[in-house]
């Protein structure tokens, strides 16, 4: 089992180090080229000087000409060797194109397919914030953002339309030809347009609309329309992520006509979008029927993601309990059970009749701490212990990550550093600090930091939330008891929690999620930026995170990639070694599906099975 | 009759108005709907938008004086989540759980009153062990556990049934026997043990003294005496069986009150919650009212509005 996941990290990282090595080749061969060429000038017109030189000095002429000779060999050798790389990156390609062409001749494209889910949206309009939950049995693959994503979850121009930033001021938005919704009206930037100001609350139809998706548009300022196909978006707060924020899956795109038309209520129920996969209907507590968009804009050779399905249609039905899940897919009346858990997917794919699909659940965990109070709620009139650096080092210490997610979850988790490895800023060195498992050390920092008897502190967590978790969540506590924490572990009521979360008024260390579904700065808005939602305040912390907070908001507004990318590998690193939070491990998803069903991700990250990019076999 | 009835229907809407208000109390104990459903990076003033449009930044009092001025008009608002009247939401899902329900009562008289009178007639045989083994196992059995081992046992070993979801009468089939299972094995013990003390009787001796058969002495006479005290428990049990499907809908993906009601409580659906309850409510007291009257009857000596 692990070995296929392995696998697959070891294909992807294979992927990137060829693309890498492309790259350096590529670069190679210019720089070759620019050497050979400034050779050439030098030879073909000398200068006066040179010549002169050439005259008074035989002797250094000649020994120039040997190091010449010397470093044409030693171009001629680098010539040979990029050659020689990019045949064999060719030939790579070449043979990954033919391993691809002759598995989807084996492909059936007039398949259909079954998926059990545990729960469903309310209503499946996508932009509201009403339609909470069971996003990937049905608005996921309906809804197409957008602009496309790489492998990383990035932001790619192409899809429905092009976009430019004109510094940080405004986005232009150039909506692309031939795009159509699934009721085959063309896509324009005035659709466009009213997507921004539906989910903004500007639309002139309904201003009060409920929407889910302000924070992440928080943005944008006015939009007009420059020509039919042309948006101008100002950014009323610049930010380099605004074209990521309607790329990020399930980004909804509206049609202004049909929704204006329909009313928000009806929309709800049949909804119009740009999704590889297109509406057909639904029974809200029993199935949703789906069929492929088959004039979706990204063809199945397109570089980036989504693209046209290879499933002809997909039906989601609603098993909202798991034992009867797993037996649906045992009896053969599903295709694919979604989130089953380890201790249930595993023994199936070892019967050799289903496949287990594991990806990242673009959740990770950690054990946020309450800095914000002043004081130590057990001991009034003692200081707040966690803004000591050496508690909060200790309780990292005091956790042993791997031991959790070896024997309570599916053992390939990864570790979280605030980022995970595969996301864009991710400070490569940053796992040879990693905090390890170091009870020893725990206690004696616990000790010179003034607690050797012990720090008494609650422990929360929103119980039945993510898999095992009451499990894993024990094991933290007991953990901590063993290095001196004195812990009362408590299982919490969500909206009282996440109100108290949100209000910053929780005074005990609680599990909470970094969610990688959004883009890196976005999710930072969220829970690592003080000023963000969940986060607590910079300036009563510690000089550390005001310099987090710097990096970020720098980070927002630097338009140069490889900055950036400087900024938050910067900021991930300080954050982490101040030991801001206790960190723990990033959930994985387990799905099992038939053995028919071929799943290969595109995403690093995928937020759910990919329907678009999965097949059935014929044989 | 009308004498008892007016009375006995203000009690019963006395009843209702009380489990109203506990629910509508109840369920803002439970949290939060805005909290539950916001994304997480949701503004404050989103959030706080959302709340003034439901209603709830309103003080509680007043928030339950509209909602019981909207129950006196047949208006429980609009569902939080899919911004449909809540009464519909409800009633469009309660013909699944009736014909479940039905399906399941069926069941059980079908199968816990035959058994039951087979044990107390040959008590102490193999057959009266095995009834109440059965009573035994289906009154200790949680109905989860039992819908998944029948889905596991006939869906997927044998392949006969489906394993969930709602279509043809096949589909009713697991569902309904997980319902009926604590009822059925409840029906079997009492028919036993009713059957069993009338037929001591004094009345039950002179019937065979006088020569009737067997079988009339047991239906015309002990039987109908014995049902007296079933009728209650059957008309409580009938009642029970609306709300007690909330989990046998969740485990075969019935699409009925029951999972809407689950459902409702984990996003806090304040209005769908209030309108599931009352629907709830007011069958338990129908059947109770049904229950009631059905003694006049069964047995002469009960007269409703007269005593006895």
């Amino acid at each position: 089992m692990s070995a296929s996941w392995q696998r697959l990290r070891h294909n992807r990282l294979s992927r990137r180090t060829l693309l890498r090595a492309s790259a350096r080749a590529g670069v190679g061969a210019a720089g070759l080229a620019l050497v050979g060429c400034g050779d050439d000038d030098d030879d073909s017109q000398p200068s006066a000087a040179q010549a002169q030189q050439q005259t008074e000095q035989p002797q250094q002429q000649s020994q120039q000409q040997t190091e010449r000779q010397q470093q044409q060999q030693t171009a001629e050798q680098q010539a040979q060797q990029v050659e020689q790389q990019e045949q064999s990156a060719a030939e790579a390609q070449a043979q990954q194109q033919e391993q691809q062409a002759a598995a989807d001749d084996n492909v059936d494209y007039n398949a259909t397919a079954i998926g059990g889910y545990g729960a469903f949206p309310q209503i499946l309009d996508q932009g509201s914030a009403l339609a909470r939950g069971g996003q990937s049995a049905s608005n996921s693959y309906h809804y197409g953002a957008v602009f496309p994503l790489d492998p990383f979850g990035q932001a790619v121009t192409g899809g429905v339309a092009e976009w430019e930033f004109v510094g940080a001021e405004s986005l232009i938005v150039r909506a692309s030809p031939g795009r159509t919704f699934h009721n085959g009206e063309p896509i324009t930037a005035e659709d466009i347009k009213f997507t921004i100001d539906r989910l903004t609350g500007k639309a002139a139809y309904n201003p009060e609309y409920n929407s889910a998706w302000t924070g992440e548009l928080s943005w944008t300022g006015d939009s007009e329309l420059v020509d039919d196909s042309t948006l101008r978006i100002e950014q009323a707060n610049p930010s380099v992520d605004a074209a990521n924020s309607m790329a990020v899956g399930g980004f909804p795109l509206f049609p202004k006509a049909y929704l204006e038309e329909a009313g928000d209520e009806q929309y709800g129920q049949f909804p119009i979008a740009t999704g590889p996969f297109k509406f057909v209907e639904w029974s809200p507590d029993e199935r949703i029927l789906s069929a492929r968009h088959d004039d979706f804009y990204n063809g199945r050779d397109y570089a980036h993601a989504p693209r046209l399905p290879y499933l002809a249609g997909f039906e989601a039905r609603l098993i909202p309990e798991i034992g009867a899940r797993v037996s649906a897919l045992e009896a053969g009346e599903i295709d694919l059970a979604n989130s089953i858990p380890p201790d249930l997917a595993v023994p199936l794919g070892e019967t050799g009749e289903f496949n287990v699909f594991y990806h990242p659940a673009q959740r990770g965990l950690h054990l946020k701490l309450p800095m914000t109070i002043e004081e130590d709620p057990y001991n009034p009139g003692q200081p707040n212990p966690w803004r000591d650096k050496r508690v909060r080092i200790a309780a990292n210490l005091a956790v042993d990550v791997d031991a959790i997610t070896e024997n309570i979850m599916t053992g390939r988790e990864d570790y979280t550093y605030t980022l995970s490895s595969g996301q864009f800023g991710f400070p490569s060195e940053l796992p040879e600090q990693r905090w390890g498992y170091d009870p020893e050390e725990a206690k004696r920092l616990l000790a010179e930091a003034g607690y050797a008897d012990g720090i008494e502190t609650d422990l929360l967590y929103l119980s039945g939330l993510y898999t095992n978790d009451q499990l894993f969540m024990e094991a933290i506590a007991e953990m901590w008891r063993e290095v001196g924490f004195i812990v009362n572990l408590i299982p919490e009521d969500i909206s009282k929690f996440l109100g108290e979360a949100r209000n910053k008024e929780l005074t005990a260390p609680y599990l909470f999620p970094q969610s990688a579904g959004f883009t890196s700065l976005g999710s930072f808005a969220i829970s690592v930026d003080s000023q963000g939602t969940y986060e607590h305040r910079a300036e009563i912390v510690s000089e550390e995170r005001q310099e987090v907070d710097r990096l970020i908001a720098e980070a927002k507004t630097e338009f140069d990639a490889d900055r950036r990318q400087e900024l938050i590998s910067e900021l991930v690193r300080i954050h982490y070694l101040d030991a801001a939070w206790v960190f723990l491990f990033e959930l994985v998803q387990t799905h099992v599906g038939a053995s028919r069903l071929h799943w290969d991700p595109y995403f690093l990250q995928p937020p759910s099975v990919e329907l678009w990019n999965l097949k059935s076999l014929k044989t | 009759m009308a004498a008892h009835l007016i009375p006995r229907l203000l009690q019963s809407l006395a009843v209702v108005f009380v489990v109203v208000s506990l629910v509508f109390v109840g369920s803002r104990l439970i949290g939060d709907p805005i909290e539950a459903y916001q994304a997480q990076n949701a503004t404050q003033e989103a959030i706080d938008a959302q709340r003034e449009r439901l209603g709830l930044l309103d003080p509680l009092i007043v928030q339950y004086g509209n909602f019981l001025a909207g129950v006196v008009q047949l208006d429980f608002g609009d569902s939080i989540f899919t911004e449909r009247p809540a009464l519909n939401e409800v009633t469009s899902r309660l013909w699944a759980t009736v014909q479940l329900s039905i399906a399941a009562f069926v069941l059980i008289i079908a199968i816990g009153v035959p058994v039951g009178v087979l044990a107390s007639l040959r008590r102490g045989s193999v057959p009266d062990l095995l009834a109440r083994l059965f009573a035994l196992v289906g009154q200790a059995m949680p109905n989860f556990w039992l819908g998944l081992l029948l889905i596991f046992l006939f869906a997927v070993q044998l392949g006969w049934l489906p394993t969930s979801g709602k279509g043809g009468f096949d589909h009713l089939v697991l569902p309904a026997i997980t319902l009926a299972g604590f009822g059925t094995a409840a029906t079997m013990r009492l028919t036993r043990s009713g059957l069993l003390e009338v037929l001591s009787n004094d009345y039950i001796r002179t019937a065979r003294a006088k020569g009737l058969s067997g079988r009339t002495v047991i239906l015309r006479h002990a039987l109908r005496n014995a049902l007296l005290g079933l009728i209650t428990v059957l008309g409580i049990m009938l009642a029970q069986l609306l709300a007690g499907s909330i989990i046998v809908e969740v485990v075969f993906a019935w699409p009925g009150v029951g999972r809407l009601i689950f459902r409702s409580i984990s996003l806090r659906d304040f209005p769908v919650i209030q309108v599931g309850v009352l629907v709830i409510a007011l069958w338990f007291v129908v059947v109770n009212i049904l229950v009631d009257f059905s003694y006049n009857f069964l047995d002469p000596r009960i007269r409703v509005g007269g005593g006895t």
